[in-house]
């Protein structure tokens, strides 16, 4: 289906709930990856992913189609998993930088991961950037997405994008050096 | 005789400024990354969750909606039936062929009323015993902080519809 179609639908009371579901069968695991590598819990994950469908429920009318819908719900996955930690940090009386030191070191005991040492140390490594960077090298790295895309989610210069992403391969590939 | 311009085999596609150097650093950025990375990052999930995930979605929207209707009518019932007493004391006031005003304050209550009746269908029972009186008002104006700021952020983050969007140009750099 043309993704104009299913905006259309989406937009329409009759038919905006059966092009609801269809929404979220095509876009749940993709969002749930882009989410789960900021927030790295899963349970945080679940929380965060359906906020983001709720909120894409809630707005779709508001929706003006200047971009794709991906590109759209993306941004808001990405605006409430910032939110998330933001309000657990706040929560928890702490700095965001100790709320994922200490998510890193949950990831020891989780059961949702079974990572082995070097992918432990992939997630230190990613834990060292700046939200920016690592938002941008997920978005590059992990999901393949074009720099013009990334612009449009996080309204910055595909300039400074290139220089970010850069920056944090870097910083990725350095950290994994002096930590063999 | 073959004209110049069609020499050129590549005449009339155009790439972005830049492209060919961007695509050298990136490849070669990314065969260095594959070499240090590892393939997997070690995440799992139950297979059975997508679809739990579906479920739970699809109830919380139900949930939402009707309590959407609820509000909705809360603050509807009451301002309805507001103007509707309002509207016919002023008509009636005016015009002694009809009953009188007190007659219309009457078939208002009776509307409002009967609006009432309706809409404290919808509202649970706990919440019709709500009502602030003189005391509270008093409590309230001595409280220096009725909110702290952390409270309001976090309501905010948990009631608002209206998607806001975050300015990633504020966002750390370093």
């Amino acid at each position: 289906m043309e993704a104009q179609e299913l905006v259309n639908e989406l937009q329409d009371k009759r038919t905006q709930e059966a092009a609801f579901r269809k929404l979220v069968q095509l876009y749940k695991e993709r969002l749930y990856w882009h989410i789960r590598r900021i927030v790295l819990d899963h349970h945080d994950t679940d929380d965060v992913l359906q906020n983001t469908f709720i909120k894409v429920y809630t707005n779709i009318n508001g929706f003006r189609g200047e971009s794709s819908i991906y590109s759209w719900m993306y941004r808001i996955a990405t605006n409430e998993a910032i939110s998330f930690l933001n309000a657990q940090a706040r929560k928890n009386n702490i700095t965001n930088e100790e709320l994922k030191s200490q998510k890193i070191k949950n990831l020891r005991a989780d059961v949702y991961f079974e990572g082995d040492e070097i992918q432990y140390k992939l997630q230190e490594a990613l834990a060292q950037l700046p939200e920016k960077q690592l938002l941008v090298f997920n978005m590059r790295y992990y999901d393949e997405m074009k720099y013009e895309d990334i612009s449009r989610i996080l309204h910055t210069s595909v300039g400074a994008l290139k220089a970010s992403y850069h920056h944090a391969a870097k910083k990725i590939e350095e950290y994994l050096k002096n930590t063999d | 005789m073959i004209p110049e311009d069609l020499n050129n085999k590549n005449k009339g596609f155009k790439v972005p400024d830049d492209y060919f150097r961007d695509f050298e650093d990136d490849l070669l950025s990314r065969a260095r990354l594959k070499d240090s990375l590892p393939d997997d990052e070690g995440f799992k999930v139950n297979p059975a969750y997508w679809d739990r995930f579906e479920k739970e979605l699809f109830e919380k929207i139900e949930s939402k909606k009707s309590g959407r209707v609820i509000s909705l009518y809360k603050i509807l019932g009451p301002v309805a039936a507001a103007v509707i007493v309002i509207v016919m004391t002023v008509y009636f006031t005016r015009n002694d062929n009809f009953p009188s005003a007190q007659d219309a304050v009457a078939s208002g209550n009776e509307t409002e009323s009967s609006l009432e009746s309706d809409y404290l269908d919808f509202i649970p029972y706990s919440l019709l015993f709500e009502d602030i009186d003189a005391q509270d008002l008093e409590e309230l104006s001595l409280t220096k902080e009725l909110v702290d700021e952390d409270a309001i952020l976090d309501y905010l983050y948990d009631n608002t519809d209206i998607y806001n969007v975050v300015s990633f140009e504020n966002l750390n750099e370093n």
